[in-house]
């Protein structure tokens, strides 16, 4: 029997019971979140145990640790986040969300097609029912619209996947699709961007953090057969390349918190995508250097997206709840207001932007060790694609660093734009704890990878022995620099203080050339912060701007306004949709109501069927 | 400790010593261009001996990352000075992969800095970390592409490796590598907010992007930052310098010699540029940086065909 029954078994009770005492949102609560929470510290612990008596480490239990740790952060983050969001329907909420739980750890377990497929659907189905909960947000239908949409596709393809025969080649290509749709890749990410900032934050952090990479976990169990290599690590790679700069050039358009963070999902697929295809090219290319980075480093890198996106996603939670809006260019100042969870989303923001000293930095070094890795073999194709790889990879950080910087200075930088924002006060402390506790994790995580580099690979990948040892050294000497200079920065911090105590130090307002007191309305907004990149992608981005330009001598009025909205729905979806709709109208003709019409194209279709026995016959 | 490593770190305290003289010698070249006399090349010791005794002053708005910025920026900064190698002394920091670390601290320096100037609130900060994060999103791709040739090139992933490169004896690896120091120049140029990206001395606050974001501090803090930044255009002369030295050719007293001797005259050399050319309008920035992104690109492709690296 699977060691996560228990688990999954308290998550489900605790869905039933949530759901017998809906009537009674408190106890409700108390059931649902017990239960979820036992739940999920018992995998945790059973995980911990399996792993020290066999030492050895799955696929499925890569993706499942996310699952846990994620559903444990968001269950404690939710009770102090419905709270004035809807929670007197905590019962419905809790039965969902222990149901999606449940159903992502099923997903992660089950072998058997069906019972995957099954586990699959309650997923999106119970996370659906997560999304459009949220009522006070003015998008939860058309978002919840998309998400079902969004699912129902993935499911049929693969359903057309699972019970009909294929070439791995279409095998591969309807994965792609199917699980693709979970993932976010160019074309099929529409969903992303619209339900994570309607669902409620616990909600996201979940999906952003676990499920989506569940995407991956698909691919990877059901699609890939060793003979065909060399087409999957192409196909990631070229994936990743596209998907990781389109998606933080859109996060960087956005004025909405939860979009941005939506968008730097996408991207961080996008480089996952890229390792899983240095990885296999590697293994193609028998570069066992490259192999071993690739994969580790989208190991490493998966764990610090869930990590950081989860954290981020309940930090956004904690800033809606105290600030009232999502919308970046109403906020400002809320660093000074909510200090903890200013502090905490700030530092889990630039670890995911990969800046050493954090631990976001460990995944992306391995994923350019294997792209130099890629640059020192012999084949042209392997060298122009890790030339690119890199290339990109450097754009795609430092656009990030652009995107968060914006959202950090938005957010939490600055005067508040609004009264909202002005009078904002941190959320309870047991909110921020799950925050605090993720990036530990990360730290930890920071520490733990040569060791686990050194052990872990050479069990998945034979052979790799020595490349293993090369790079947990190379892992060591990373995490061992990040240590020393956060000990130094905090030293002379110290020393800073010293001198500054003997110094002596002044609170002054900001000085504005002159004038005397800054005010909100003069300082940049987050819109206006990245402006100027939002221009030189306007190829890409085409955004709306609305422009009011001052006028006459004593000029009042100015406005300026820029609105990205996704390039997928407007410049792929929408004919693709329209068109569907034209061509359905023609049809409709066929429906006039004349009882002869029916019997003609009766007896035509009659005529066909004939005529093809006929003809199959002979 | 052997000797390598012993005059490894010499040189690295020469140049924490050093590394203030080279804002000095551009504006004096600067200043014998305009037929000036211009402040003494010591200047920036004397501001840095006065700012360190001086009062700080905080803005009101702060919320606390104005006060942590400039120690982040000064160890940052120290530290990947430490992993750069001096002539062709390795760094006892180095090992495989060193490059993207001296790299990456050097991004957390700038985000630390653009972080600590939206803290501010104030319109200019924000203009300048606007600007700011813009540029060096491109940067960071030249970047990239300039490690990639120098890794095809020297076959190697850490700093030291890559920089000592020997055997540019034919015009067909020279021509590669005049190429990458030429597209570093630019990266210099840059990422140190030189003419005609940035112009340190214009007194119009609307115009400015590195000055811009640190017109709130003041005292210590400063010093932190006025010496961050020297050390910062120490290091990336340091690059182009190590990059252009052959190892081994010369005794070590005049390896040592040259590389300072290199990094002074690449001072001499932002100086003479500053000079002669104004400030780029910032919509004529963006092709620059391309074209720092292109110049290694096009390096790679000429190694390949007239190297015939790959079959």
């Amino acid at each position: 029997m699977n060691i996560l029954f228990f688990p999954a078994v308290l998550m489900i009770s605790g869905a039933c019971g949530a759901w017998l005492f809906r009537k009674y949102p408190r106890t409700a609560t108390a059931l649902g979140a017990g239960l979820l929470c036992g739940g999920s510290a018992s995998g945790l612990a059973l995980l911990a145990m399996q792993y020290i008596r066999h030492e050895r480490l799955v696929a499925g239990d890569l993706f499942l640790l996310p699952v846990l740790l994620l559903s444990l952060a968001a269950a404690i983050h939710s009770i102090g986040y419905l709270d004035g969001h809807g929670s007197e329907r905590s019962g419905s909420y809790w039965t969902l969300f222990n149901l999606t739980t449940a159903a992502m750890l099923g997903v992660t377990q089950l072998e058997s097609p069906l019972a995957f497929l099954l586990a699959w659907e309650l997923m999106g189905a119970a996370s659906f029912g997560l999304v459009i909960f949220d009522r006070h947000n003015r998008n939860f239908a058309k978002a919840g619209w998309i998400y079902m949409i969004a699912c129902h596709a993935g499911a049929a393809l693969l359903i057309l996947l699972f019970f009909f025969p294929h070439t791995p080649g279409w095998l591969f290509l309807l994965a792609l699709l199917g699980f693709g749709l979970k993932i976010g890749f160019p074309l099929l990410h529409v969903w992303l961007p619209e339900a994570h900032p309607a669902a409620p934050a616990p909600v996201s952090a979940l999906m952003s953090g676990a499920m989506i990479e569940l995407g991956f976990f698909g691919i990877l169990a059901f699609a890939i057969v060793p003979e065909k290599i060399a087409l999957y690590g192409w196909v990631f790679a070229i994936l990743g390349v596209i998907t990781a700069p389109a998606g933080i050039i859109f996060a960087l358009a956005q004025s909405n918190l939860k979009k941005l963070l939506a968008y730097s999902s996408i991207e961080n697929m996008g480089i996952l995508s890229c390792a899983l295809g240095l990885g296999f090219l590697g293994a193609f290319y028998q570069l066992p250097m490259m192999m071993a980075a690739g994969f580790a480093g989208a190991a490493a890198h998966l764990l610090n997206h869930a990590f950081f996106k989860g954290a981020l996603f309940l930090g956004a939670g904690s800033v809606y709840k105290a600030a009232g809006t999502l919308d970046m260019d109403e906020m400002g100042g809320l660093l000074a207001r909510m200090p903890r969870t200013g502090a905490y989303f700030i530092l889990n923001s630039l670890s995911l932007c990969g800046l050493p000293p954090f631990s976001g930095f460990a995944g992306e070094f391995l994923i350019y060790c294997a792209a130099f890795a890629g640059l020192f073999s012999d084949s042209v194709c392997l060298i122009v694609l890790s030339t690119v790889i890199l290339v990109i990879l450097a754009l795609t950080g430092g656009l990030a660093a652009a995107a968060f910087a914006k959202a950090i200075g938005a957010v939490f930088c600055g005067e508040p734009r609004s009264d909202k924002a002005a009078n904002a006060h941190d959320v309870p402390l047991f909110m921020n704890i799950p925050i605090l506790v993720l990036f530990l994790l990360s730290c930890v995580l920071l520490f733990v990878l040569p060791e686990a580099i050194e052990k872990i690979i050479p069990q998945i990948m034979p052979g790799c022995e020595d490349e293993a040892v090369i790079l947990a050294g190379r892992m060591a000497a990373v995490s061992m620099i990040s240590f020393t200079a956060t000990v130094l920065a905090v030293l002379t911090l110290v020393f800073r203080t010293l001198i500054v105590k003997r110094n002596g130090e002044r609170i002054s307002p900001t000085w504005d050339c002159g004038f005397s007191k800054p005010t909100a309305k003069m300082e940049y907004t987050g819109t206006s912060f990245s402006a100027n990149l939002a221009d030189f992608f306007a190829a890409l981005l085409h955004p709306e701007r609305k422009i009011e330009q001052p006028q006459g001598i004593f000029p009042a009025k100015a406005e300026l306004q820029d609105e990205t909205e996704d390039g997928g729905i407007r410049f792929f979806w929408r004919y693709i949709f329209t068109g569907f709709n034209r061509l359905a109208d023609k049809i409709h003709a066929l429906q006039s109501g004349s009882l002869h019409f029916y019997l003609l194209v009766i007896v035509i279709a009659l005529l066909g069927m004939l005529l093809n026995a006929v003809l199959r016959g002979n | 400790m052997n000797i390598n490593t012993l005059t490894h770190l010499c040189c690295f305290v020469a140049a924490l010593f050093l590394a203030p003289l080279l804002p000095g010698i551009i504006n004096k070249v600067k200043a014998f261009f305009a037929g000036r006399q211009g402040p003494k090349v010591t200047q920036l010791y004397k501001d840095l001996g006065k700012l360190i005794r001086k009062e700080c002053v905080i803005s009101s708005t702060s919320g606390g990352i104005l006060k942590l910025a400039p120690s982040v920026i000064l160890v940052f900064t120290v530290l990947s000075a430490m992993l750069l190698p001096a002539g062709f002394f390795m760094s006892p920091l180095k090992f495989e992969g060193d490059a993207l670390l001296f790299f990456y601290l050097l991004g957390t320096c700038r985000i630390a800095m653009v972080l600590a100037a939206l803290d501010t609130g104030s319109s200019f900060e924000g203009m300048g970390a606007s600007r700011e994060v813009f540029f060096s999103a491109l940067a960071e791709a030249a970047v990239f592409a300039v490690l990639a040739f120098l890794a095809l090139f020297s076959g190697k992933l850490s700093l030291s490796h890559m920089l000592c490169i020997s055997g540019v004896d034919s015009w067909m690896d020279f021509t590669p590598v005049m190429l990458v120091i030429f597209s570093l120049f630019l990266i210099l140029l840059a990422e140190n907010c030189r003419v005609p990206f940035d112009d340190p001395e214009t007194h119009l606050e609307l115009t400015m992007i590195h000055e811009a974001m640190i017109l709130d501090y003041a005292g210590p803090d400063l010093a932190a930052i006025l010496y961050s930044s020297s050390l910062k255009l120490w290091i990336f002369a340091g690059l182009i310098t190590s990059l252009l030295i052959p190892p081994g050719v010369f005794p070590v007293w005049g390896e040592i010699l040259l590389s300072f001797g290199g990094i002074f005259l690449c001072a001499v050399i932002v100086g003479i540029v500053e000079s002669s050319m104004a400030r780029y309008r910032f919509l004529k920035v963006p092709p620059l940086l391309t074209a720092a992104l292109v110049l290694p690109v096009i390096a790679i492709l000429f190694y390949f065909f007239f190297q015939g690296g790959v079959q």
